[in-house]
């Protein structure tokens, strides 16, 4: 390993730093959490999500069907048909910014509060 | 041995090996608090051989082994991203090498190998962003920077590994 080597992975871990850093005070939430679904990029469902909010929804749809539980201010994907199974594995998310994806299905999970539920959710074309 | 049989036999068992250990990846999740993150272990052979042969072999084995897996799985999505993830990071391994090891002495083996886990990891995450339309997908890129450190450093060292004592 050569100094050059030590000098990259300095710089590397300094630069994320500072963005994580800076997605961090970014992304501080409100109370408010709503769990938007998005399928193939285009908006599916909207839900608030209370603390006495309990629901399992399956979206079924031509790409594949997951079957997800909210459970309160959490949302996990308990079922998929997706071969790899990676959004079931995951387990649940509860904080704003926070996301879960299955690549097979198209499908994207995503918690946003809202102080940046207007910010973030723009089409990239 | 005529050297052109040679060369086919080789970039076949590295397809192969390389082959094996995605199949072999697939059954050991990692992933801090990304999923998806992968240690990667394929692209020892990608690495090799940018190393033995060079650019063009590196791209074919690149292809082929993307190809083969899709055979192997049926994961057409797997496959897309794998295979540009894979070309993005097989030039910026040959150029990573070309002009920090050759030219100039300022990487070794594992910068190298570094350069490239983060130039998959990080074309993945666009390519996803643009399909997905979810650009919070952007803020993981830190974070799988830092494990690109590891798992690349890893392979990389795999490879100083494999070039000082195997072949």
């Amino acid at each position: 390993m050569t100094k050059g080597d030590k000098k990259l992975i300095l710089i590397i871990i300094l630069i994320s730093g500072i963005v994580m850093l800076f997605n961090y005070i970014n992304l501080k939430g409100s109370d408010d959490l709503t769990l938007f679904i998005e399928i193939d990029g285009k908006a599916f469902k909207e839900i608030e999500l209370k603390e006495d909010t309990k629901e399992i929804l399956d979206i079924k749809t031509e790409f594949g069907e997951n079957k997800i539980e909210i459970d309160g201010r959490s949302v996990k994907v308990i079922e998929a048909d997706c071969p790899d199974q990676l959004d079931v594995k995951q387990g649940a998310i509860n904080k704003p910014g926070q996301m879960i994806v299955c690549l097979p299905n198209r499908l994207v999970l995503e918690l946003k509060s809202d102080s940046n539920a207007s910010e973030i959710d723009k089409m990239v074309r | 041995m005529n050297n052109n049989i040679k060369k086919i036999i080789f970039l076949s068992l590295f397809i192969s090996i390389g082959l094996v250990l995605s199949l072999v990846e697939m059954n050991l999740p990692v992933f801090f608090m990304v999923p998806g993150a992968k240690i990667g272990l394929s692209n020892l052979l990608i690495l090799l051989v940018i190393y033995y042969y060079g650019l063009k072999e590196g791209l074919i084995t690149t292809a082929l082994k993307s190809l083969i897996l899709l055979g192997a799985t049926g994961n057409v999505i797997a496959f897309y991203y794998g295979l540009i993830s894979g070309i993005i990071s097989t030039l910026v391994m040959y150029m990573g090498k070309k002009h920090f090891t050759e030219k100039r002495q300022i990487l070794s083996i594992i910068g190298v190998s570094i350069l490239g886990a983060i130039a998959h990891n990080m074309s993945q995450i666009y390519i996803a962003t643009i399909v997905l339309k979810a650009k919070s997908l952007l803020l993981y890129i830190p974070i799988l920077n830092i494990i690109s450190i590891f798992t690349g450093g890893f392979i990389g060292y795999l490879g100083k590994l494999v070039k000082e004592k195997i072949i």
